[in-house]
């Protein structure tokens, strides 16, 4: 990634933290809110491969970690690992939508298990199974449909600041 | 494409060994070490999440009762940018209207429990950007307003005054509230009647599931509809005192009479999580404190008489989405909302003894002790509720 590239991810992410958390938090949609930060960063992660989306993934988990009231770490964690998965579906995604979904489903899947794991093993014992698998599913269905409106400002964000680069 | 591979792996191992390092240190010194980290954080971002706030939550409300207004576009997209340009005064207003109403509930809360107590507005409800199963709202106080972590916040969108959280983490102008109702927040409680001596607690259990209440003493008989308030627990280690008579919650269900750890009931908390708009942040309490210091009726302040009851009636009505779901704690607690036309009269019956007898004497002595932090209350109101007047009259 180039130094401009890098920016137009920093502000990318930087801007989907404050809208899930003053935006998309209050929308209080049916089993619960769909993750935009970790929609943010699997964008970045598919446009850019999986170094840009690990450290990309550590950057979001870090971020939130530091606003939230849970340990640091617990969310970079869990994203960096995430961020690098997606980053892998990278080269099969220039163009379609098929598959940014399908891997969309899968890292939110994988994202919001792991972090219920990772919190249960922190000993922030705040959900339920229940609660773990109404989220999981909450964000698998929106997530999947936010990708389709994430991707393509994030796909043009990063060419604008970064038109020597070609996919 | 080998080096690349392996400088990819590196890194990503080294992101994983730094994020589990720092979750290491992080829960094992209790969320101690990233102090100056969270809170620079905090300061940068909390402004942008206020004025953030402060845009999208009219323009919100206003934009989901334009959803609901008009379903069939084509026919009236006109009557649809009016209906919005009116919601959107109509939400000006109603946050006015919810800013006084709210202060007035403060006020009476303070003088109730006699306590010295800041007001602050929910700014997002969830601290964290990514799902993490914790139960908090962020508001718009900080070190700034004095608050201090572990401060008791009760609530202020209702008129009951009940127990909300407690401060875990502050930057400069806003801080983290873990809500009553996360799993593992535990308060030591009395009953509003007298009678229970052995220790009660009521603890969260997660969103949408009762608190649970537990009263050591297996010969005590929990009732229905029986409330329950904080026990002032004295300071020590440094820690802050909880302060008493907050009122905690109503009891719905018992669910064992006699056990061997006690008996055990479910009980509701005085405020919707959901609904959480205006809070008050519990800053200091002085002695003589009644037991619980629950409402009488929904609208409170007998002393102003002939403004304060238009306006009480005009916030039941103006609950265009929110204020509904707010009206409904204050059932359990008091009778009066089936006959919101007589409140008063209905109010001697339903209240503990000791509250009226505390509340002439404590405002005055507490007020004296520490002057400073009542009036600043009273500005941040008119700051924050003309913006959006002000700007209303434009389109």
């Amino acid at each position: 990634m180039t130094p401009l590239a890098r920016t137009a991810a920093g502000l990318a992410l930087a801007t989907s933290v404050v809208l899930q958390l003053s935006v998309v938090n209050d929308l209080r949609l049916p089993l619960g809110p769909p993750q935009l930060v970790l929609v943010t960063v699997a964008a970045i992660a598919l446009l850019e491969g999986p170094m840009a989306g690990s450290v990309t993934g550590f950057s979001a988990g870090l971020l939130t970690d530091l606003l939230s009231a849970h340990p640091v770490g617990q969310t970079a964690l869990v994203m960096t690992a995430v961020g690098y998965l997606l980053g892998l579906a990278y080269t099969e995604t220039d163009r379609g939508l098929a598959v940014p979904m399908l891997a969309v489903a899968a890292g939110s899947a994988a994202a919001l298990l792991a972090g219920a794991v990772v919190a249960a093993l922190v000993g922030d014992n705040g959900y339920t199974a229940a609660s773990a698998l109404k989220g999981t599913l909450a964000a698998v269905i929106y997530d999947v449909l936010l990708i389709l409106v994430v991707l393509p400002p994030i796909r043009g964000l990063l060419r604008w600041m970064a038109p020597e680069r070609r996919p | 494409m080998g080096r690349d591979s392996r400088r990819l792996r590196l890194v990503v191992a080294l992101l994983l060994l730094t994020s589990f390092t720092f979750l290491t240190l992080d829960s094992r010194s209790g969320h101690g070490t990233f102090g100056g980290a969270r809170r620079i954080v905090g300061d940068i971002f909390g402004p942008i999440a206020h004025a953030v706030h402060g845009i999208t939550a009219p323009v919100g409300r206003a934009f989901s009762a334009a959803i609901h207004s008009g379903r069939d576009k084509n026919k009236i997209r006109d009557l649809e940018k009016q209906i919005t340009i009116l919601n959107q005064n109509i939400a000006s207003d109603t946050e006015n209207q919810k800013a006084r109403d709210s202060l007035r509930n403060l006020r009476y809360f303070e003088s109730r429990s006699n306590s010295t107590i800041t007001w602050a507005q929910v700014i997002t409800h969830g601290a964290s950007a990514v799902q993490d199963y914790q139960q908090t709202v962020v508001i718009d106080a900080g070190s700034m307003d004095g608050i201090r972590k572990d401060m008791y916040v009760v609530d202020a969108t209702s008129g009951t005054g009940g127990l909300v959280g407690q401060i875990v983490e502050v930057s400069r102008s806003t801080s983290i509230v873990r809500l009553l109702i996360d799993k593992g927040f535990t308060v030591t409680v009395q009953s509003e009647d007298e009678g229970l001596t052995k220790p009660a607690t009521i603890t969260g259990q997660g969103p949408n599931v009762p608190l649970r209440l537990v009263v050591s003493d297996s010969q005590y008989a929990i009732k229905v509809g029986q409330r329950f308030g904080t026990k002032a627990v004295p300071s020590t280690d440094g820690f802050l005192p909880v302060p008493a008579a907050i009122p905690v919650g109503t009891v719905t269900r018992v669910t064992t009479q006699i056990g061997d750890n006690g008996a055990t009931a479910d009980v509701q908390p005085f405020f919707t999580p959901g609904a959480l708009d205006y809070v008050g942040i519990v800053l200091t309490q002085g002695r003589d404190v009644p037991r619980i210091a629950l409402p009488p009726t929904p609208s409170p302040q007998p002393a102003s008489t002939s403004p304060s009851s238009p306006a009480s009636a005009s916030a039941t009505p103006s609950a265009v989405g929110q204020s509904s779901h707010v009206v409904t704690p204050t059932s359990p607690a008091a009778p009066p909302p089936t006959t919101p036309s007589a409140p008063r009269t209905s109010a001697p019956p339903s209240r503990p003894p000791s509250s009226p007898a505390t509340h002439s004497p404590s405002p005055s002595v507490h007020k004296s002790a520490s002057p400073s932090k009542v009036p600043s209350s009273a500005p941040r109101s008119s700051a924050r509720s003309s913006p959006p007047a002000s700007s209303s009259p434009k389109p």
